[in-house]
């Protein structure tokens, strides 16, 4: 009786030790699923106790999925989504302003510009061409190296891009041009790269993936898909026109009305750390901590030089103007070809 | 050698049903007798399946009651009234047997199994469906699943009876059999028995007493006898077997005019302010060798339907037409052939007399 | 009201007013009657009616209503479609929805009708398999149309040269991949129409000289009349809202459903996404009304007294059966075979060498083995749940005495589902369930909210079967039964569920698979613990692992094959105990 009684207090003991022990946080992500248990066994590594429950999808369903839940939000923290999205949840308050450990350390493009940060960056995600050598030798399609290759005859009917109302890497490169040349210039340079779109896709990976299958020679698209693709023997090679790229930063946020602050602030907090900028720096070769990146394989080794200087707050305010142009002139033309 | 409970008296009273603004029941009062055959007979869409379904409860009347017995059934649910009910389609369950068929409505109200055994072989007996128990309905003839749905239906010995259609969908031999099959095991039984049929041979065959009825009304009740001789409507007349009919004009109290002459009837006019029409069946006229009748005519055409000659005349001087039954030995004996001139009488005691 | 003799179409109407004495006392009687009889059923039935309403109609509002609101969430009438409708475009896709959608309509309904008849009307042999065949696209998630489209028709396709320079990215690519995904829903309406044909009609056509031709004309299509309306309907609706053919292999062609996504997905502009939805919903209904038009005229047409159909021996016709199958039975082998070799191939098309690494789900992201027993078990649920359901209030709508009006409510809430995109429906339950003031917002994020959702999702086509299913029954076994003191429960027990049966199986499949390949509202549902393998496919897609995703696609749509072979077998117990009662033979 004795022994029961004493096997019970302690199981009783452990039990609530457990349950100090593993914090659950729900996080909402848009990181590529295959690097997602990497990211949870290092951040582990340093905080076995709090544990990771993953809700994974494509940028735009995440960001609609967190905009829907606004009434009664489900995440605890969003670890890997574009700026832009969250920008959109911080103007719909949705966003708990927190300055990190070791905030000072971050490029100051990488965060919230506000004191204390909604957001805080991870790395950068850049535009990339992914042209199909194979096909482009077929098609006799010299390689290009600049946005304005693109627009030579030679590649009508070869290029395919994402279109920027249903992506957002679409729209990153969109205002990329335009903030590069200037809007009317940048708009002129639409006009011809739309004679040699042979279509416009609705996911922002998919230009590439056409390229690596050979469905199309040139596939405007972002460059970590087109690194993997290539890493799967995908016979591409990635260009980076040299005018510079559109870019969009990867960062981490703390959901509002979480009930998990503390844990949440711890991976906000190690988010930002060294050993997690190395860890993105094995996919991407920007990184939000200056002097941390080492080149990385298939990304020019000037990655940092050829991103643009880009304007998030002027692409926020300006998007759905930008896309209401964008649409009228391309989205009524694509019918006739 | 079956038994039954006593067939219930039925009594409608005061009966209306609307489907909307159309009134497809007017005013409906009858009484059906315990043990009685009542025939719902009229044209389609006259109300008689309505009026059944109604008594059955599977229609609500708009207002009016029914009794059954001494109970005033109006405002029950189907299963707490007391009937069987046989449909055109039969609605065998088609995925038992017979027997089971049969037993359900035993099994339903808690027979117990042994008992249930003995009254399902009783009935199939009386239908003579012994060796066809284990068989499923599929697996008959349209003759036996019509057997098999009265055996269900009169399996819980219920006090009333009701038959819609039950054997339209069958062929005119097999109809002709079960029509007298039913109505020897109706009567036997001494259930109380509601069919509602078009076929008026059906009904004049079968029923006790017959109801004619026309646009949601009743337009005569009465012996097939009744109906028949003293048809109280021109409907009726012409509904119920063949009829001639004449525009006529009253003359007095007891004769009328029809063409240039004038002709005495035996049953009284009816009090109408306008015109008349005389009617007279086709086997009540008298055709009579040349010279002998009141009205000549000449024969037009000549039907040979087995048993009578359904002759056509034309009457001379009044230029109307006329059917006339005969039988084919008078026929011979009066020489007749189409072209041919004929004399015929309209005996006045045969002789219908309706409002036009 | 299944209580009016077959033939009358008049029916009691509360709307009109009562003048005459007898008829309000009518009135009163039929309410009175209507207390102590009818009111279970009645009952039952508004209980169904709130089921559906609080799984489709509650959710839908939430997001619908956004239409007329702006971001903020005020009132602003119209403004949002003015806006939509000034910002062009909107002709074009709405006239591209219609014509893709009204062409693959006519190309399904035409081959499924062809197929359903080769299948009912000729003695072709192994019509199991033949079936199986058939059927095969609803078990496949709808990435896989996608990816073996591409391969076949796609620049580096096996068979470019088919399309004569046309491309696949665009309108033929969408009504390819509508055709096959939508084919098995109308075949699966058409044969349960066709299935139990009275023979004796065509035993009457053949005794009035009919040549075959004639009595096709006069018997056979006839008979299918109100099937082939409701599979018209059904895949209309199903491809004018369907948005991942399109996205995935459309090309820039713009279609409505795919507008939704570039609103909601792309820009996250709800109100905009709500207004296209609504534009949506309206071809649907101008459908649904239709449907309804032709369904008050059906009535039961096989009754106890019907001889099966049974058709004779007659090689031309079965030569012409298997002609008509053969195109069909092509495609869909040749999009599965495809699929198929997509999940074995290292890297198309440049490294076409055959490996198994594809199945290794594992080592794989995206979820893997536990996507696969999430969707599982999701799918049982959903199975299990939704048969219940959709049966049960088929049933109550069909086989007992209900109030016009309800019933009407009832099928409009019951069809409802068909003309709601998934996505807007997947939205709309997150507004909904997730709402701090839903009391039952508990199940968000659970295994449960997605089989609820699937249930919804899959509602219709389930309840069309149901319904048909019940209807072929003699509308007068409720009133025998009656009239033998036997309950409408024992009636259902004993008769209308056995005679059922083949259809409720049906409909438990069409759910379980249904759930195991859906993507569209799920994919905004499922939580941490719940990810589904479907979405999994989706995902390894996006990640460009089109072999692995191929190999996940082919896994489920084997796991569903293995459910159709199960609900094969049983259905052919079911047919082999039931033979002498179906076919009038020991």
């Amino acid at each position: 009786m004795k022994h029961l009684k004493k096997a019970l207090a302690l199981t009783a003991l452990m039990a609530a030790v457990n349950a100090n022990a593993q914090t659950e946080l729900t996080v909402y992500t848009a990181v590529e699923a295959e690097d997602l248990k990497k990211y949870a066994a290092r951040f582990n590594e340093d905080h076995p106790d709090i544990k990771i429950n993953w809700v994974r999808d494509s940028t735009g369903v995440i960001t609609a999925r967190l905009l829907a839940e606004k009434e009664n939000p489900q995440a605890d923290v969003v670890w890997g989504l574009a700026g832009t999205s969250l920008l959109l949840l911080k103007n719909e308050g949705m966003l708990t302003p927190y300055a990190p450990e070791g905030l000072e350390k971050l490029s100051p493009k990488f965060r919230d510009r506000d004191e204390t940060p909604s957001w805080v960056g991870m790395d950068a995600w850049m535009a990339a061409v992914c042209v199909n050598t194979i096909e482009a030798e077929k098609n006799n399609l010299p390689m290009p190296t600049s946005w304005q290759d693109l627009t030579k005859p030679v590649y009508r009917g070869h290029v395919v891009m994402p279109n920027p109302n249903s992506s957002g890497t679409g729209f990153l490169d969109v205002s990329a041009w335009l903030q590069l040349m200037g809007e009317d210039k940048g708009w002129e340079f639409m006009d011809g790269l739309h004679q040699n779109i042979s279509r416009y896709t609705h996911s922002g990976s998919k230009p590439c993936k056409m390229a690596a299958s050979g469905e199309t020679s040139i596939g405007v698209s972002f460059a970590f898909r087109g690194a993997r693709l290539k890493e799967k023997g995908a016979p591409l090679e990635l260009v980076f026109p040299e005018e510079g790229l559109g870019w969009e930063v990867e960062a981490t946020a703390i959901v509002d009305g979480t009930d998990k602050l503390e844990a949440a602030q711890t991976l906000v907090d190690w988010s930002i750390t060294r050993q997690a900028m190395e860890m993105y720096n094995e996919g991407y070769a920007i990184v939000a901590m200056p002097g941390v990146a080492q080149p990385v394989e298939h990304f020019p080794a000037n990655a940092e030089a050829l991103i643009i200087d880009n304007d998030f707050g002027w692409a926020a305010s300006n998007r759905e103007a930008i896309l209401t142009e964008w649409a009228r002139r391309y989205d009524g033309k694509s019918e006739a070809k | 050698m079956i038994q039954h409970t006593q067939g219930s008296r039925l009594e409608v009273r005061g009966v209306n049903k609307f489907f909307g603004e159309f009134c497809a029941l007017k005013d409906i009062n009858l009484t059906i007798e315990p043990g009685e055959l009542v025939c719902f007979l009229g044209p389609s869409g006259c109300g008689k399946t309505t009026l059944l379904r109604i008594i059955a409860g599977l229609e609500q009347q708009s207002c009016g009651t029914l009794r059954q017995g001494d109970v005033d059934i109006s405002q029950k649910p189907p299963r707490d009234r007391d009937f069987g009910i046989v449909f055109q389609s039969y609605a065998l369950f088609p995925n038992m047997t017979v027997i089971d068929n049969v037993a359900y409505g035993l099994r339903s109200i808690g027979m117990p199994k042994a008992r249930v055994r003995d009254r399902v072989d009783e009935l199939l007996a009386v239908v003579g469906l012994e060796d066809h128990a284990r068989k499923y309905p599929a697996q008959l003839s349209g003759g036996q699943q019509q057997r098999v749905a009265l055996a269900r239906a009169l399996a819980p010995s219920p006090g009333l009876l009701l038959l819609d259609e039950p054997l339209s969908a069958l062929d005119a031999k097999v109809r002709h059999h079960l029509r007298s099959e039913i109505r020897s095991l109706q009567k036997q039984l001494g259930v109380t028995t509601i069919m509602v049929t078009h076929d008026q041979e059906e009904a004049l065959a079968m029923a006790d007493r017959v109801v004619v009825m026309n646009n949601g009304v009743i337009e005569q009740v009465g012996t097939p006898l009744d109906i028949y001789q003293q048809p109280a409507s021109a409907f009726v007349a012409s509904f119920i077997g063949a009829m001639n009919f004449f525009d006529s004009a009253p003359v007095n109290g007891q004769r009328v005019r029809l063409g240039n002459r004038e002709l005495d009837l035996v049953r009284p006019l009816p009090a109408t302010p306008d015109g008349i029409r005389l009617a007279i069946r086709p086997e009540d006229v008298h055709l009579l060798p040349q010279g002998d009748g009141e009205w000549e005519g000449q024969v037009q055409a000549m039907d040979y339907l087995g048993a009578f000659i359904r002759t056509h005349v034309r009457l001379h001087g009044v230029e109307l037409d006329l059917v006339v039954d005969v039988d084919p030995r008078s026929a011979r004996q009066l020489e007749l052939r189409v072209g041919g001139a004929v004399c015929l009488n309209l005996p006045s005691d045969a002789l219908h007399c309706f409002a036009a | 009201m299944p209580s009016f003799h077959p033939g009358k179409t008049f029916m009691m109407d509360s709307s009109v007013p009562l003048t005459s004495p007898s008829r309000r006392a009518g009135a009163l009687s039929e309410l009175r009657q209507r207390v102590t009889g009818r009111w279970l059923f009645a009952l039952l039935l508004v209980l169904g009616c709130a089921v559906l309403s609080l799984l489709v109609l509650a959710p839908l509002y939430t997001l619908l209503s956004k239409s007329v609101e702006n971001k903020a969430g005020d009132f602003v009438g119209l403004d949002n479609f003015a806006h939509y409708l000034s910002s062009g475009g909107i002709e074009s896709a709405f006239f591209n929805s219609l014509w893709v959608a009204g062409l693959s309509t006519l190309v399904v309904v035409g081959l499924a009708f062809m197929a359903a008849w080769a299948l009912t009307r000729t003695r072709l042999p192994m019509t199991g398999w033949i079936r199986g065949v058939l059927v095969l696209p609803i078990l496949a998630p709808s990435l896989l149309p996608a990816i073996s489209l591409v391969y076949l028709f796609g620049n580096q396709g096996v068979l470019k040269s088919w399309l004569f320079g046309a491309e696949i990215y665009g309108p033929i690519g969408i009504i390819m991949g509508s055709c096959f995904w939508t084919f098995p829903h109308a075949l699966m309406i058409l044969l349960t129409a066709m299935d139990n044909a009275d023979g004796r009609h065509y035993e009457a056509a053949t005794a009035l000289k009919a040549s075959p031709w004639r009595t096709f004309w006069t018997v056979t299509v006839p008979g299918a009349r109100y099937g082939l309306v409701s599979a018209a309907f059904v895949v209309f609706t199903l491809v004018i809202t369907d948005f991942g053919v399109p996205k995935v292999i459309g090309g820039q062609f713009d279609v409505l459903a795919t507008d939704i996504y570039k609103q909601v997905i792309g820009q996250q502009k709800f109100e905009m996404g709500a207004v296209v939805s609504v534009l949506l919903l309206l071809p649907a209904m101008l459908a649904f009304l239709a449907d309804r038009y032709v369904q008050r005229k059906q009535s039961a047409s096989f009754t106890a007294r019907s001889v099966p159909y049974r058709p004779r021996r007659d090689h031309r016709r079965d030569v012409i059966g298997a002609v008509m199958l053969a195109p069909t039975i092509l495609f869909i082998l040749a999009i599965i075979g495809m699929a198929v070799y997509a999940s074995f191939v290292t890297f198309w098309p440049y490294n076409l060498e055959l490996s198994l690494n594809n199945y290794q789900f594992g080592r794989m992201d995206g979820g893997g083995w536990g996507a696969y027993t999430n969707s599982l078990q999701m799918a049982l649920g959903t199975m299990v749940i939704g048969t219940l359901l959709v049966f049960f209030n088929a049933w109550l709508m069909e086989r007992t005495p209900q109030p016009r009006l309800l019933t009407g409510v009832f099928q409009f809430l019951s069809l409802l589902p068909l003309a709601v995109p998934g996505l807007v429906l997947g939205l709309s339950y997150i507004f909904f369930f997730n709402h701090p003031d839903n009391p039952i917002n508990g199940i968000y994020g659970t295994l449960f909210i997605l089989i609820l959702c699937t249930v919804s999702h899959f509602y219709a086509v389930s309840h069309l079967t149901a319904v048909t299913a019940l209807k072929q029954l003699d509308q007068e076994f409720e009133a025998v039964g009656e009239s033998l003191k036997a309950s409408r429960w024992r009636v259902l027990f004993t008769v209308t569920l056995p005679l059922c049966l083949p259809a409720i199986l049906d409909v438990a499949l069409y759910l379980f698979v249904n759930a195991m390949t859906t993507v569209s509202a799920v994919v905004f549902l499922y939580g941490h613990d719940s990810q589904l393998a479907s979405v999994a496919v989706l995902n390894m897609d996006e990640a460009g692992d089109i072999a692995p995703a191929a190999a996940m696609a082919i896994l489920i749509t084997t796991t569903c094959a293995a459910a159709k072979l199960i609900q094969g077998g049983l259905r052919f117990w079911v047919d082999r105990s039931t033979r002498a009662w179906r076919q009038g033979t020991e």
